[in-house]
C-alpha cells in the first residue's frame, strides 16, 4: 500500500458519500504525478484540489437516471460531525467572502493582532533571554559579594584577598565562597603568535562550587604539585586555537609569558564569570608556602578579586547578607583606618552582570508592551463590535429565515477565528524578524555566556494562545449580542438604523486609555531618540574622517615597568614616522568614547573631605593627539617634546573644564589627580583646548582633562592613525606591520575606523530607542484605529438623527461641531492623563535618555501635535460623513 | 441544460473523446492540463461531469481499485450519441467563427 499524504486522509474523513472514493482517488493519482515536477508546487496543488473537492456535491449520489427529480432535502435533524463540518465549511466560505469584502477592516484587525502579538513575543523573548538563570545547579543559590562605597556610590568593588580568606574561614551561611579576577591574557602555543584571550584567575575550587566538571582532563586542585602552573581552557578556545585536539591536556602553553600546562577543557557554553575562555588558579591564603615567582604569575597585578559564593541550603540570601554585614571587612578592622563608610553587599550572581538598570528597563518595556497588547485586543473588540453592528440587518434576515442563535454565533466566531489565525501568523513573522534584528544589533554585544536571545517558543505559544483565546472571548461578546437579534424590531426599524447593538461608554474609555498610553510611550521614545541623536550627532568638533584605530595591551611580563612601556610608545612612533606619512597617536580612549572619571584637586582650594573633590573625565594622550584630531589650543599650548616621562608634570584642560573649575585663565594653575591622600604629583595646566564635544553632560560637552601618556603610561592603549589617501585595509595593515615590527608577540585587537568605533558605542542605545519608538508608533496607530472605529460607528448610528436634524434646519457646521466635541473630549482627557503619566514616568528613564531633559518641551510638544494630528486624521472621514448627512436619503429609508 | 455547451463542458467532452475508453477524472484533468496548460479543480470537473451525465450526454461506470490511488476505484465516462452531437455542433460553430482569422489574430499585438 502506498502511503497517503496526511491531508488526503483528513479529506477522506471530511468528504463522505460514494463520490469521495473516485474524487479522492483521482486527486491521489494526480498528486503522485505532480510530485515529480516539484514537491512544493504539488503540495499546494493538493491543498487547492482538496479544498475544491470539499465543495463538490453530487446531484444525487450515484443516480444519474432520476435526474429530473429535484434533489431531496436533507432532513433538518441530521446530526453528527459530517453535518457539523459541512455547515462549518459553509460558515468558513461565507466568512472568508465577507472578510474579503471588508478587506480594510479585516486588514486592520489582522494587522493589529499581528503587531500586538509580535511586539509582546519579541519583548518577552528578549527579557527571558537576558534575565535567564545561570546554567548551573541551583543557580539561585549563587551570589556575589562586593563592597559598596556609600558616599561615592561605587558598587561591586573588588574584595582584598585577605578579606576573602578571612570571610571564607568565618562565614557559616554559605556552602563556600571563592574569588574571581577577570583579566585579558596573551596565550601562545610555545612557538606560535600570541592571541588575546579574555580569562580569569579563579579560586581552585570555583568550578566544583558551580557544579561544572571539565569536559576533558581535570579541575584545579587546591594544592598543585610543585612546579606545575596549570591552566584550564574553554570549549570555544579549544576549538579555535587548538582545533579541538583531544590530546591538548598535558600540552604546555605560554600564558602571559609563563609556561603553563593545560590540565582541562571546560564544556561547551561555559564562560565563567561572563564569557571568559581561560582560567588560572587564583592563589590566596598563606603565600609564603609558594615561591615568589609563582605567586606573582598566578595573579599578576591583582590585589583583590570579585567574590562569589553559594548560599547553603536552608539559608536565604537575606541570611547571607546579614552575616556578611556583621563580618565587615577584617582587613580594615586590623589597624588601618576606616576611610570611608562602606557596606558589604550580597546579591544574586546575575545581578552583577545584568544590573538593576537592565532589569528595570526590561520590565518597564514589558509592562508597556503588555499594555500595547491589551490595547490591541481592546481595539479588536471594538472593530468586531462595529463589524457585527453594521451587519445587524443581515443577521436579522438570517434569523428570520430560520438560522438559530447558535448558528449565527458560530458564523461570527468562525470569522473571528480566521482573523485570530491570520493575526497569529503575522505575529510570529513579526516576532522572528524583530528578535533577529535585536540579535544582530545588540545581541552580539552582550558578552555574557548564559544569555541567549531567541524567539522563545513557549512564550510565542503562550502569547498566541492568549490572544486567540481573548480574541475568541472578545468575539463572543459581539457574537452573542449580534446573534440575539430581535428580528421584527430590526427589520421594522428600516434601513436607517444600522444596528441593534448600542455603543457603550466602555469603547470610549478604551480610546481614552489608548491615547493616554500612546502619550507615555511616545514621550518615552521621543526622549530616548533625542538622547541618542544627541549622542550620535553630538556636535563633533574633532576630525573623525580617515582614522583607523586599534587597541594594544602591553603585558606585564614583557613590559615590567613604565620605562619599558614608554620605550615601546617611542619605538612605534619612530617606526611609523619613518615609513608613513599620516599621524600616529596614542590615547587611553578615543575622542567620542567615554573617558574614565577621576576625582582631582585644585591647588589652593581647601577641601574638607574626599567627597568635596570635583571629578572630571580624564584622557592620557601622546603629544600628536591634538594635531591628529585637529583640536586647537585657545590658550597656552598643547603637549610637545618637553612633556616626557621625566619632564615637568603638566596637564591640558578643555574650555568647559576651565569654565567650570576656574574663574579666569587656568594656565599656570596646578591640579592633582586622585583623592586627598593621592601620591600623584601636582600638575601645571599648560593649555586650554576646544571642547571635544563628546559625551553630553547636561546638554553640553563634558569637562575634560588631558595628561601626557608618557607621564602616566598605560598598558592598554588605543592606537589611532590618520590615513589620508590610503584605504582602510592598507592603513590597518600598516599599523599591524609597524606594531609587529617593534614586538612580534603583541596582538592588535578591536581594529576599526573611528566612525565605526563611535557608532558601535551607541548601538544598544539606538536599538532601545528604536524599540521604544516602534512601540510608540504602534500605540499611536492603535489609538488612531480605535478612534476611527468608535467615531465612524457613532456617526453611522446617528445618521438618521443627523438627517432629521438637517431636515429641521441644522447646518453642516452644527453637525460637525456636535461630532467633534465628543472626539475633542476623548482626546483631551486622554492627553491630560497621558501627560500626567509621562511627567511621572520620564525621570525613571533618565538612564536611557542619555542626557536628554526628562521634561524636554520639544519632545512633549511634538508628541501632543502628532497625537492631535493623528486624531484629526482618524476622525476626518466620519466627520465628513456626518457633515454630508443627506436628509432626503435618510428619511426615504424610513 | 442550455442548448449550447460552455467552454469547460466542451473541454471535458473533448478530453473524454480523446481518452476513449480511458476517460476518468484524473485522466481528464491531465488531458486538459497537457493540452491547454490549465489545472482545473477536480471537484469542478466532477460537477460538470455530473451535469453532463444528468442530461444524458455521457454515461459512467465504476472501474477496479488500484494501488496508486490508495485502493480507490475509478469512475469511467463514455460519450453518448447526444453528447457527440452537441460537441460536433460546438466544434463546427467554433471552426466557422475562426476560419480565416488565424493569421490576423497572430498579427494583432
Amino acid at each position: 500500500m502506498i502511503r497517503q499524504p496526511l491531508f488526503l486522509r483528513l479529506l477522506e474523513r471530511l468528504i463522505r458519500g460514494p463520490h469521495g472514493e473516485y474524487v479522492l482517488g483521482d486527486i491521489a493519482e494526480e498528486y503522485r504525478r505532480m510530485r515529480r515536477t516539484g514537491q512544493t508546487a504539488a503540495r499546494w496543488w493538493l491543498f487547492r484540489q482538496g479544498m475544491g473537492a470539499m465543495f463538490y456535491r453530487t446531484r444525487e449520489s450515484g443516480s444519474a437516471g432520476e435526474s429530473n427529480k429535484p434533489p431531496a432535502r436533507r432532513p433538518a435533524v441530521v446530526k453528527g460531525t459530517a453535518l457539523f463540518f459541512e455547515t462549518w465549511i459553509q460558515d468558513l466560505r461565507f466568512g472568508i467572502r465577507l472578510l474579503w469584502r471588508d478587506r480594510l477592516v479585516t486588514l486592520t484587525i489582522v494587522a493589529t493582532l499581528s503587531l500586538g502579538i509580535g511586539a509582546t513575543a519579541t519583548m518577552y523573548s528578549i527579557t527571558r533571554g537576558i534575565l535567564r538563570d545561570l546554567p548551573f545547579d541551583n543557580p539561585r543559590q549563587l551570589v556575589t559579594i562586593g563592597i559598596t562605597q556609600v558616599e561615592q556610590n561605587v558598587r561591586d568593588q573588588d574584595v582584598p584577598l585577605i578579606d576573602l580568606d578571612e570571610w571564607r574561614r568565618a562565614q557559616t551561611t554559605m556552602v563556600d565562597i571563592a574569588g574571581m579576577a577577570r583579566q585579558a591574557f596573551h596565550l601562545a602555543p610555545i612557538a606560535g603568535a600570541p592571541v588575546r584571550v579574555a580569562g580569569a584567575a579563579v579560586s581552585p575550587w570555583s568550578f566544583r562550587l558551580l557544579g561544572v566538571p571539565p569536559l576533558l582532563g581535570t579541575d584545579f586542585r587546591e594544592h598543585e604539585a610543585a612546579g606545575v602552573d596549570p591552566v584550564i581552557i574553554g570549549h570555544q578556545l579549544w576549538e579555535n586555537v587548538f582545533a579541538s585536539a583531544r590530546d591538548v591536556v598535558g600540552h604546555t602553553v605560554r600564558v602571559d609569558g609563563t609556561l603553563r600546562t593545560v590540565i582541562g577543557v571546560m564544556p561547551d557554553g561555559f564562560g565563567f564569570p561572563r564569557a571568559e575562555q581561560l582560567w588560572i588558579p587564583l592563589i590566596t591564603g598563606d603565600r609564603r608556602s609558594m615561591s615568589g615567582a609563582t605567586a606573582s604569575s598566578a595573579m599578576p597585578g591583582t590585589q583583590g578579586a570579585a567574590v562569589f559564593g553559594r548560599v547553603a541550603p536552608g539559608f536565604s540570601i537575606q541570611d547571607a547578607r546579614s552575616e556578611f554585614a556583621t563580618l565587615g571587612r577584617p582587613s580594615q578592622i586590623d589597624g588601618s583606618l576606616q576611610v570611608r563608610p562602606e557596606i558589604v553587599e550580597v546579591q544574586p550572581f546575575a545581578h552583577r552582570f545584568v544590573g538593576d538598570d537592565a532589569n528595570a528597563l526590561l520590565y518597564t518595556m514589558l509592562a508597556i508592551v503588555s499594555s500595547v497588547l491589551l490595547i490591541a485586543c481592546a481595539n479588536v473588540t471594538n472593530l468586531l463590535l462595529v463589524r457585527a453592528a453594521a451587519r445587524g440587518r443581515e443577521l436579522a434576515i438570517r434569523a428570520a429565515l430560520g438560522s438559530t442563535q447558535a448558528r449565527l454565533s458560530r458564523q461570527l466566531l468562525t470569522e473571528t477565528l480566521i482573523m485570530a489565525i491570520l493575526g497569529s501568523v503575522g505575529g510570529v513573522i513579526c516576532a522572528v524578524l524583530a528578535v533577529d534584528w535585536f540579535k544582530t544589533t545588540v545581541g552580539h554585544r552582550i558578552e555574557i555566556f548564559w544569555i541567549a536571545i531567541d524567539v522563545d517558543l513557549a512564550v510565542l505559544g503562550f502569547v498566541i494562545a492568549l490572544t486567540a483565546l481573548s480574541t475568541l472571548a472578545v468575539g463572543l461578546v459581539p457574537a452573542m449580542r449580534g446573534a440575539r437579534v430581535d428580528v421584527s424590531q430590526t427589520l421594522k426599524e428600516g434601513r436607517g438604523t444600522v444596528s441593534p447593538i448600542r455603543m457603550g461608554n466602555v469603547t470610549r474609555l478604551l480610546v481614552v486609555a489608548e491615547i493616554a498610553v500612546s502619550v507615555v510611550l511616545l514621550v518615552a521614545s521621543g526622549l530616548m531618540v533625542r538622547g541618542v541623536l544627541g549622542l550620535s550627532m553630538r556636535d563633533v568638533r574633532f576630525q573623525t574622517g580617515d582614522v583607523v584605530t586599534a587597541r594594544v595591551r602591553l603585558a606585564a611580563f614583557d613590559y615590567p615597568d613604565d620605562q619599558a612601556i614608554v620605550r615601546w610608545y617611542d619605538r612605534v612612533e619612530r617606526q611609523w614616522a619613518e615609513a608613513h606619512a599620516g599621524q600616529l597617536t596614542f590615547t587611553s580612549s578615543l575622542p567620542g568614547q567615554p573617558a574614565g572619571r577621576r576625582a582631582f584637586a585644585i591647588d589652593g582650594v581647601p577641601y574638607a573631605q574626599h567627597a568635596d573633590l570635583p571629578a572630571t573625565s580624564l584622557r592620557f594622550v601622546s603629544p600628536t593627539f591634538f594635531e591628529a584630531f585637529a583640536i586647537h589650543p585657545t590658550s597656552g599650548r598643547v603637549f610637545d617634546e618637553r612633556d616626557t616621562m621625566n619632564g615637568r608634570p603638566v596637564a591640558v584642560v578643555n574650555a568647559r573644564f576651565a569654565e567650570l573649575h576656574f574663574d579666569g585663565d587656568p594656565v599656570g594653575r596646578r591640579v592633582r589627580i586622585g583623592d586627598l591622600t593621592s601620591s600623584e604629583p601636582w600638575r601645571e595646566v599648560v593649555g586650554v583646548v576646544d571642547d571635544l564635544g563628546t559625551t553630553l553632560d547636561e546638554g553640553r560637552a563634558a569637562a575634560g582633562m588631558f595628561i601626557p601618556l608618557a607621564q602616566s603610561p598605560a598598558r592598554v592603549v588605543t592606537v589611532a592613525v590618520r590615513h589620508e589617501g590610503v584605504s582602510v585595509e592598507n592603513a590597518t595593515t600598516a599599523v599591524r606591520d609597524v606594531v609587529s615590527a617593534v614586538d612580534p608577540n603583541l596582538p592588535l585587537y578591536d581594529t576599526a575606523t573611528l566612525e565605526r568605533a563611535l557608532t558601535d558605542e551607541i548601538a544598544p542605545q539606538r536599538t532601545f530607542a528604536i524599540l521604544f519608538g516602534a512601540f510608540g508608533a504602534l500605540a499611536l496607530a492603535l489609538a488612531a484605529v480605535g478612534l476611527y472605529g468608535t467615531m465612524s460607528f457613532s456617526v453611522l448610528q446617528r445618521q438618521r438623527e443627523f438627517g432629521v436634524r438637517r431636515a429641521l434646519g441644522a447646518r453642516s457646521l452644527h453637525l460637525v461641531t456636535n461630532v467633534t466635541r465628543s472626539v475633542g473630549l476623548q482626546l483631551g482627557i486622554g492627553l491630560a492623563i497621558g501627560l500626567g503619566l509621562a511627567v511621572l514616568v520620564a525621570p525613571l528613564l533618565r538612564d536611557f535618555t542619555f542626557g536628554a531633559d526628562p521634561r524636554d518641551p520639544l519632545v512633549f510638544a511634538v508628541v501632543l501635535l502628532t497625537l492631535s494630528g493623528t486624531a484629526a486624521c482618524a476622525s476626518l472621514v466620519p466627520i465628513t460623513r456626518a457633515a454630508r448627512a443627506d436628509p432626503m436619503r435618510v428619511l426615504r429609508q424610513e | 441544460m442550455p442548448k449550447n455547451l460552455g467552454q469547460l463542458e466542451q473541454f471535458i467532452l473533448y478530453a473524454v473523446l480523446a481518452l476513449g475508453r480511458d476517460a476518468y477524472g484524473a485522466a481528464i484533468h491531465r488531458e486538459i492540463q497537457d493540452r491547454t496548460g490549465r489545472s482545473i479543480l477536480i471537484g469542478a470537473i466532477y460537477t460538470v461531469l455530473d451535469r453532463l451525465e444528468q442530461h444524458a450526454l455521457i454515461e459512467s461506470e465504476m472501474g477496479e481499485p488500484t494501488a496508486e490511488r490508495g485502493g480507490r476505484r475509478r469512475k469511467y465516462y463514455t460519450l453518448l450519441p447526444e453528447g457527440a452531437a452537441r460537441l460536433r455542433q460546438a466544434h463546427r460553430e467554433h471552426r466557422a467563427m475562426v476560419r480565416g482569422l488565424d493569421k490576423r489574430l497572430e498579427r494583432l499585438t
